[in-house]
């Protein structure tokens, strides 16, 4: 297949790998190991470990290629099942009782350049700083809602597919969070025009 | 999605609109062309677009993608060897690699413990040395002790708290700014540490050293004792015995406790399942998850955890709620997210926090 791989899409990739296709399999690897990884470390699990459920996910799914169906979306069905086996490392380890035990890492990268974004880096900095301090006062579940709507581009069906609530829920916590960091962001606005 | 110009108002519609989050992740320069343009045609929307970016960095959290690509050349290698290798022979169920790898990753933690432990012995040794040259001890290092009451709170200058069970010190540098953050503890203390994975945060005592970057955790170590043990609320810590260098760093997660006997010095008994025992203290099983909670409920729970009097208008703030999940953040980060959500401001005093606001509608 050579250079037509790399452009191939999901599902033209899936249906190759399941008809025996290794090198399918690892573009779709290539294609998903950054955002995997990252969402795994987001529950403040060890990189190697997310690494291996990678890898293990992987090798999982070369091994039973023969029994793997069709997907509307690899996507989710990568993320699903990276999930799943992180959690169930966390039950291992005694870390997960139950979704509400989850943690959700916000931590953020030590510096922004600001310029590439076409804002003042003090300016930045400094609203960086307030809507990090609302961030954290909302629920875990809410912040990886979030982050699967508005980084991983996920729809609210796909989400709620992947955390295993209903999409009313899903909406609820968009809304919430997004609502919540918002309402502050007023104050914070009208403040600033009362005192500046 | 062409011209998203016009319908761009709020931050959420910034936040719906595929282009603009595209362009914040990957800041590609025909998108910044754009956007340009866009802030440049409407001067007045520039507020509302740096909300909007700031929410969504905040949204993306820490990229820690630096070794990703690295990782996903190699699986796709493993894959290609792999599935060569099941043609030949199907059942071979654990290829070599996965060994290696494994062995690979145990030295690797183990190197760590030793740098880890050799670090924290240089600090306390730069520490000294600077005592000894002249300086008075004063100058460097806050000393504070419990001597009778049950639980005494301290603040740390990084913002992070400590518990400090009765019979116990503490020792930290007045300005925290070196590039480790350390703590020297005689006794008992429950910490609430300020995230910063830049400034990892360690605690000494006489037998163990513990290690994090933001967490909260509980440690026990009274000089003169033989017993000496680690107990995690939430994130992990490492810890390593003292006087050991070759000791690997035990890691240990949320509701795990080790300890340790002096006898031998080695990790006794490691990891036990739930960490509940007859020393666990109070605030170790509390959530401080608030959901629409009387502000006069969360001072309540506050004050009785961190042992201080928290003094507000009942009447004025008698509206107010507070809706947060404070479970890991040190006591001032609590005080300080609690007034945000209404609008009020603290004043710390010792072991006094004094709340004021307008109140809430």
């Amino acid at each position: 297949m050579g250079n037509l791989e790399r452009t191939a899409d999901d599902s033209a990739l899936w249906l190759a790998y399941r008809n025996g296709d290794n090198e399918a399999l690892g573009v779709l690897a290539e294609r998903y190991y950054g955002a995997l990884r990252r969402y795994g470390m987001k529950f403040y699990v060890d990189e190697s470990i997310v690494e291996d459920c990678i890898q293990d996910l992987f090798l999982d799914l070369w091994q039973n290629r023969e029994r793997i169906s069709q997907t509307p979306s690899v996507k989710f069905y990568l993320f699903k099942a990276i999930r799943h086996s992180i959690l169930g490392h966390m039950r291992y380890q005694q870390r997960f009782t139950n979704e509400e035990s989850l943690d959700w890492d916000t931590s953020l990268p030590e510096n922004f350049n600001a310029e590439s974004l076409l804002i003042e880096q003090e300016t930045l900095n400094s609203l960086v700083a307030q809507m990090h301090a609302h961030m954290e006062t909302l629920p875990k579940r809410e912040r990886e809602a979030l982050y699967l709507r508005y980084y991983e581009n996920m729809s609210v069906a796909d989400i709620s597919g992947l955390m295993g609530v209903n999409r009313q829920s899903v909406s609820n916590f968009l809304q919430k969070g997004i609502t919540r960091i918002r309402a502050k962001w007023f104050v914070t606005m009208v403040l600033n025009l009362f005192f500046f | 999605m062409d011209r998203p110009d016009y319908d761009l108002n709020t931050p959420e519609d910034f936040l719906q609109n595929d282009r603009f989050r595209d362009w914040v992740k990957y800041r590609l320069p025909e998108d910044r062309v754009f956007w340009e343009d866009f802030l440049n045609t409407y001067p007045e929307k520039r507020p509302v677009y740096e909300r909007a970016v700031a929410m969504l960095l905040v949204i993306f959290g820490n990229e820690q993608a630096s070794e990703a690509g690295e990782g996903a050349g190699r699986l796709r290698e493993m894959l290609s060897t792999v599935a060569s290798h099941t043609e030949v022979n199907r059942d071979q169920p654990l290829p070599l690699w996965r060994w290696l790898r494994w062995s690979a990753a145990a030295v690797l933690v183990i190197g760590l413990g030793f740098w880890w432990s050799r670090g924290a012995r240089q600090a306390g040794i730069t520490a000294n040395g600077v005592v000894q040259a002249g300086q008075p001890a004063q100058s460097k290092w806050i000393v504070r002790e419990n001597q009778s009451r049950a639980v005494m709170l301290v603040n740390l200058p990084d913002g992070s708290s400590v518990l400090l069970s009765k019979g116990s010190s503490i020792r930290f540098g007045k300005e925290m700014n070196d590039a480790e953050r350390d703590v020297f503890l005689d006794g008992e203390g429950f910490f609430e540490v300020v995230k910063n994975p830049a400034k990892p945060f360690l605690v000494h005592t006489d037998k163990l050293t513990t290690r994090v970057l933001g967490t909260s955790f509980r440690v026990k170590s009274f000089p003169g004792q033989a017993d000496a043990e680690v107990a995690v609320k939430t994130g992990k810590v490492a810890v390593v015995a003292d006087g050991n260098d070759a000791a690997e760093p035990l890691m240990l997660y949320p509701n795990q406790r080790v300890s340790l006997i002096r006898k031998n010095d080695k990790f006794i008994s490691s990891v036990t399942g739930p960490a509940r025992n007859e020393t666990t203290t109070p605030i170790e099983t509390e959530s401080f998850d608030f959901e629409f909670t009387p502000i006069s409920e969360a001072f309540k729970t506050l004050e009785t955890h961190y042992a201080v009097k928290i003094h507000f208008d009942q009447e004025r703030m008698n509206n107010c709620t507070v809706t947060a999940s404070l479970k890991d953040e040190p006591f001032l980060e609590k005080v300080r997210l609690i007034c945000l959500a209404t609008e009020a401001s603290f004043v710390v005093n010792g072991d006094e926090v004094t709340i004021s606001g307008a109140g809430c509608p």
